[in-house]
């Protein structure tokens, strides 16, 4: 934007914050609906979110490809069911370029603050690129966006090329290289098979085993895709099948033994199929409950770590001095690259510290005993601000674009209600939101999450709450959460659905 | 039946007890999850042919029971006239539901055989049902289910590894049979097994005729279809919909399998009428769910 000319979109009526499926999302339907008076912030120089974001050898999407787009805009090209990162990533930019966002968005626009101000009643974002006023605040900021680096003594001093698989050094070469990968999640698995190809020595710090179902992945052939282009409806009842097939995964979630069963048989079949030493299976068998953390899908993990150049240290990272990686175990791994893929800042948001709402209170204030929302989306002291992909939205097994598209819709449906309210400034009570939060910390109390003795990502470690999962069906949600009922902003707590 | 002591004694936080009484000489068990949660009504869940509350409902009844209390018969089958047995089978859900849900509208839901089941309990007892979903059900035996239940019989009597086959064939829809691969295949075809009590109830199939009763059906009702039903085919469920007055209609891609093949959908379709019977009004298409 040239500084000569005023940015019409200074002052808005939607501030979107994050241009990645939930602020993308938004802003389509928005575009769709004729509305021109938003804007969306995004901190780095492109749309695309985590798909930006995430481009480490091998980056692909674990849930299929058909379901893991918009319902509103399916995409009859992609290349297999389980799509590469970049392929993601283009059909998110593709998307908002032809779905007429790209006026819209204003990029190097770090939210650096967001504050409610009571005598206008109106949000001020404040960014690099200057500050935009609006009359909401839309955080489409994400929970797998901010890195987590873990917290091992000397990591900073190691001599040797540090990154982390969200910000891949593509410039530092890595053929022939001594390698370790910090993680066993869902990164580290797509990340391990690449480099064991091109690794002098790889080593692999696990520091709890995850557990892995076959990926069942394939090419779409130009037939197939061909029927796609011709029969829109094939797309979609394949992803219909794809979502009820995936919805139906929660009764294991839930603990209902013959799922359970089925689920851990499918995993552990395939360690034993894949993994004939017994030792090494027993190192590579998680000790929890399946479904407690993320549940990986893959057919080349296992057969890498069983590569002669391949070490699986059994042991999380415990310090680093100089060019060697210690891990728990006191075994010390000489090393020239060290990649971190321990995850995200998911319980404690670095967006909570940055939004300010009534008498100047921040988020992460507000959430110090842990994130929370009422229909995961709107919080008590924050008026007209709304969470997308926020508190209460995270699955272990569908598809969580489907959660952004019904948040998405109580949304638009908020904004019409305001409209013809006269601009009514939305809000929900202390006792709406925690009662909506004790309700799901409830049925949480019923699942693996909880129960599945493990510590996740899902968990916040200060209070033991899942407060970033949505407990139930996926369709529950949308069943429940994308209504959107004036009553509930108006303190009736008979609008709670949950 | 080989169900009652075989089922989970607790699923995701719910513990079933077992319960049974008796209609004569025939012995009816049933399941009832005992809490109840929400202001919902209770759930009663019949099963379909040669099933049980096991085999048809494993993912139904726990799932169902996260948010509402329910109950599931597993029918008794009766001797006698087959044209007699769906009143007599709807005798055992009415005589459960006045033991164990007694004076209290309850939602009724029956799968294939146990939706006419349900129905002929509703129609003959309104006062017991405030509420009906007929999975997969059908109004009166036409004669394309004559001809399968023709070819049902016959490979009965000569050849037990085709019939498993043939039913494997029936019950589920073309895109999923399509999906497996061999192993699969042959693990579901050996999943299925006959008996008398089936051969019993595929008579009482053969005599099917709703049209006196579905009039009498007052109640909210939820007619749930399959597209790729080779067994209850779809138009069936289209003349139910014709039928009962108060029904609304709506399809999911599956064939007659629907519990197994589409059971989060059901959970879905089950609940939300269970919450707000009337949210789509008499003789409402429900629109298409476009996940």
């Amino acid at each position: 934007m040239p500084t000569s000319t005023p940015d019409a979109l200074r002052d808005v009526s939607v501030i979107i914050v994050g241009a990645g499926f939930s602020g993308l999302g938004l802003g389509i339907q928005l575009r769709r609906r004729g509305e021109t008076s938003f804007v969306i912030l995004e901190r780095a120089d492109d749309v695309g979110g985590s798909w930006r974001d995430n481009t480490y050898p091998g980056v692909a999407c674990d849930v299929p490809s058909p379901l893991y787009s918009y319902s509103f805009r399916t995409n009859p090209d992609w290349s297999r069911m389980f799509a590469p990162g970049q392929e993601i990533w283009d059909y998110l930019r593709t998307a908002a370029r032809e779905e007429g966002l790209e006026p819209h968005l204003r990029f190097g626009a770090d939210m650096l603050e967001a504050r409610w101000s009571e005598t206008d009643h109106r949000w001020t974002v404040r960014t690099p690129q200057g500050e935009f006023h609006g009359d909401v605040l839309v955080a489409a900021t994400g929970h797998l966006t901010d890195i987590k680096l873990p917290e091992v003594p000397g990591l900073d001093t190691f001599t040797g090329e540090l990154f982390h698989s969200a910000r891949w050094n593509h410039d530092f070469p890595l053929d022939g290289k001594r390698i370790g990968v910090v993680g066993t999640g869902a990164s580290a698995i797509q990340i391990v098979p690449q480099l064991a190809e091109i690794a002098e020595r790889l080593v692999v710090f696990q520091r709890s085993a995850p557990y892995i179902q076959p990926r069942r992945d394939r090419d779409f052939s130009e037939a197939e895709k061909n029927l796609f282009r011709r029969d829109q409806r094939t797309v979609e009842e394949m992803r219909e099948m794809l979502f009820w097939y995936n919805d139906s995964r929660f009764a294991a979630r839930r603990l209902v033994d013959d799922f359970l069963a089925e689920a851990m048989w499918q995993a552990l079949s395939h360690l034993e199929k894949q993994v004939p030493d017994p030792e090494l299976r027993a190192t590579l068998t998680p000790d929890y409950t399946i479904g407690c953390k993320r549940v990986l899908l893959s057919d080349d993990y296992y057969p890498a770590v069983q590569k002669p150049n391949v070490h699986l240290e059994a042991a999380a990272l415990e310090r680093v001095a100089g060019s060697t990686a210690f891990s728990a175990s006191g075994q010390g791994f000489e090393l020239d690259v060290l990649v971190v893929a321990t995850g995200f800042e998911t319980y404690d948001l670095p967006s909570s510290y940055r939004i300010f709402g009534r008498a100047g209170r921040s988020l992460a204030d507000h959430w110090s005993n842990g994130m929370q929302a009422y229909n995961s989306i709107a919080t008590a002291g924050f008026p007209n601000l709304f969470l997308l992909n926020g508190p209460g939205t995270s699955l272990g097994h569908n598809s969580v674009i489907y959660m952004i598209e019904a948040q998405v819709d109580h949304l638009l449906a908020a904004l019409d209600w305001r409209s013809a309210h006269g601009g009514r400034v939305l809000e929900v009570s202390s006792e709406i939101e925690n009662a909506f939060a004790r309700r799901l910390d409830e049925v949480a109390a019923e699942t693996v999450i909880i129960r599945g003795g493990c510590s996740s990502w899902y968990l916040d470690p200060r209070n033991g709450r899942a407060t970033l999962s949505w407990p139930d069906f996926a369709h529950r949600f949308r069943d429940e959460c994308a209504p959107f009922d004036p009553a509930a902003y108006d303190g009736d707590e008979r609008a709670l659905r949950v | 039946m080989s169900t009652a002591n075989t089922l989970a004694a607790t699923a995701g936080g719910v513990s079933e007890n077992h319960g049974s009484l008796h209609i004569g000489d025939l012995e009816v068990n049933f399941f009832d999850s005992v809490e109840e949660r929400g202001d919902f009504p209770p759930i009663v869940l019949v099963h379909g042919t040669g099933g049980s509350t096991r085999s048809h409902f494993s993912f139904l009844f726990p799932m169902l029971a996260a948010r509402q209390r329910v109950v599931a018969v597993d029918l008794a089958t009766p001797q006698g006239p087959p044209e007699e047995g769906t009143a007599r089978m709807a005798e055992q859900v009415q005589a459960v539901i006045e033991k164990v849900l007694p004076a209290r509208p309850v939602t009724l839901a029956g799968y294939s055989l146990g939706a006419v089941v349900a129905a002929t309990a509703a129609g003959a007892r309104p006062d017991l049902v405030g509420g009906l979903v007929l999975m997969a059900g059908w109004l009166k035996t036409d004669a394309q289910q004559r001809l399968r239940n023709d070819v049902w019989h016959a490979l009965r009597q000569s050849d037990a590894a085709a019939l498993r086959r043939y039913q494997a064939f029936c019950a589920f829809s073309a895109p999923l049979l399509a999906m497996l691969s061999e192993g699969e295949i042959e693990a579901l075809v050996a999943s299925f097994r006959t008996d008398d009590v089936m051969a019993a109830q595929m008579e009482i199939n053969r005599h099917v005729d709703l049209t006196e009763i579905a009039p009498k059906i007052t109640c909210p009702t939820l007619i749930v279809a399959g597209t790729d039903d080779l067994m209850t085919p779809f138009r069936q469920s289209k003349r139910l919909f014709g039928a009962i007055a108060d029904a609304r209609y709506t399809e999911i891609t599956s064939g007659h399998a629907m519990v197994v093949e589409r059971p989060a959908e059901l959970v879905h379709l089950i609940a939300a009428f269970n919450a707000d019977p009337n949210e789509y009004p008499a003789g409402a298409t429900l629109p298409a769910r476009r996940p």
